[in-house]
């Protein structure tokens, strides 16, 4: 266990209703260990002391998706919802685990919800590219095209959401389909952090297969995402968990 | 899959955002004894109503069931907060504190669930004070063991489940002779034969531990161990910590 776990460690047995260590913990686990039960146990005994905290609420929700516990997730997330209803976070993460979950009418409900709540249109990158594919999905068209309009892609956005930006462009035509994944300008544009280029291509990959799905070239579709699910890092990664489900879908994968 | 899971199932089909549904269907899993599937459903429960306290209380219980121990920590505490005079979310929340090694929390929840069960006349208690017997002792506090277990006596009236709770702390207030404790014949004739077994065999066991005697102590956890069912009984899961606990 490394100086920072320790440190926290500590702090959490002096004073087991410091919510701020319980988070810092469960996040540094998930962070260096990448054991998502571990780092789910943290904020689980956060909760112990703090239950009506909504950030242990949502972080641990977060941390059920990982092993397929939408229900559980989605428990936690409504309580968190109505302790903060104007925490973004909460509501993205809501639609997600619904998203992942198979339900996509709630899933757009929660993320219509969600776009209410971001206060920084630079925040709107993931939300619309969720709506986009969650309408898509439910055969919305109309729904999915409007949901692009959320967003004029000449807002600059955070590294962090470098993907999802590039992939609402490719969504409104702004990038051709055939020259979307470059690794060389992953490399250049992505998050300086261990494997993020790695994860950037998952979250592109999935990205491309629904663009093809969409505009009906389903054999490119198919391919790129046997192409993401070949990905050898981030199987827990949002992009890639729905990559998986739609090639099941489509039988791509058993 | 039973009748009755198919019909609540039926009826949540029609009416998805029906809590109480939710929660009937999970006490259905409950008496099939498909944890996964209970919690699942308490879950969906608290989608709907995030103020449940019924699906807080139910949901730990198969979490301990699961060993999730701190995960139903968790759940009791909003449980007991939701209702502070449910007994059941303070006995719980004590069971499943000890189990998570969170020994601080069961010193906060067992007299409070002696304290609700005696104002509601629960003749259930004397469990508490067993339980915090165990605690006390396993964290050091002789004294605090020896005091809590001077509030049972012979004459302390306990519903039929929990006379073994009863007879340990006769036990270790010296009232019943450990040579005399276990009654194999008499555990035969109750409606838990296998049960109550464990529960005394782990107590006589964790009496003498306390006492020093690990061979007699280790030869009685590894009988509770042995016995084919009720794993996911308390008494089951402390005999093999014990046991892992103790190399064995």
């Amino acid at each position: 266990m490394n100086c920072k776990m320790t440190e926290l460690e500590e702090r959490t047995k002096r004073n087991p209703f410091d919510v701020e260590a319980w988070l810092d913990l469960g996040a540094l686990i998930a962070e260096e260990e990448q054991d998502m039960d571990k780092s789910r146990e943290a904020f689980t005994r956060g909760l112990c002391f703090s239950p009506f905290d909504a950030r242990l609420r949502l972080q641990r929700g977060r941390k059920f998706m990982a092993g397929g516990g939408f229900s559980q997730t989605i428990a936690d997330l409504s309580l968190a919802a109505r302790i903060t209803p104007d925490d973004w976070e909460i509501w993205y993460y809501m639609s997600v685990a619904y998203n992942l979950w198979g339900k996509y009418e709630d899933s757009a409900r929660c993320f219509e919800e969600c776009a209410r709540q971001v206060k920084e249109p630079a925040g709107l990158y993931p939300i619309v590219d969720w709506l986009f594919t969650t309408y898509v999905k439910l055969g919305q068209n109309e729904k999915a095209k409007a949901a692009l309009e959320l967003i004029d892609t000449s807002t600059p956005c955070t590294q962090m959401d470098y993907s999802y930006r590039k992939r609402v462009m490719l969504f409104k035509g702004e990038i051709p389909p055939e020259t979307f994944i470059d690794e060389e300008e992953i490399l250049r544009s992505c998050i300086e952090r261990k494997d993020r280029p790695e994860l950037e291509m998952v979250t592109q990959l999935y990205g491309l297969a629904n663009y093809y799905a969409y505009i009906g070239e389903m054999e490119k579709s198919d391919e790129t995402l046997k192409r993401l699910i070949a990905q050898p890092k981030f199987h827990n990664a949002f992009g890639y968990m729905k990559g998986v489900i739609d090639a099941r879908d489509r039988g791509l994968i058993d | 899959m039973s009748e009755k899971i198919a019909e609540l199932k039926a009826q949540i089909e029609k009416d998805p955002k029906n809590d109480k549904l939710w929660y009937q269907l999970g006490m259905e899993y409950v008496a099939e004894d498909a944890f996964e599937e209970a919690v699942d459903a308490f879950s969906n429960g608290l989608i709907h109503n995030p103020f449940n306290k019924d699906c807080y209380r139910e949901r730990g219980r198969k979490y301990i069931s699961l060993q999730k121990y701190a995960h139903a920590v968790a759940d009791f505490t909003i449980a007991s907060r939701l209702d502070p005079y449910d007994n059941e979310n303070w006995y719980y929340q004590g069971v499943a504190a000890h189990l998570a090694e969170m020994y601080d929390r069961c010193i906060e929840a067992f007299p409070r669930a002696i304290e609700c069960m005696k104002k509601q006349g629960v003749d259930e208690w004397l469990a508490c004070v067993d339980w915090l017997w165990l605690t006390y002792q396993t964290i050091g506090e002789k004294e605090k063991a020896e005091e809590i277990i001077t509030l049972v006596d012979e004459n302390t009236p306990c519903i039929p489940r929990s006379l073994s709770y009863k007879r340990r702390v006769l036990l270790y207030r010296g009232i019943v002779k450990p040579e005399e404790f276990l009654d194999r014949e008499a555990l035969k004739k109750t409606d838990r034969p296998e049960l109550y077994l464990i529960s005394e065999l782990f107590g006589l066991g964790n009496y003498y531990l306390v006492n020093g005697e690990r061979e007699k102590a280790v030869a009685l956890f590894k009988e509770a161990r042995d016995v084919p069912n009720w794993h996911s009984s308390f008494a089951y899961r402390l005999a093999c910590k014990r046991l892992a606990a103790l190399g064995e």
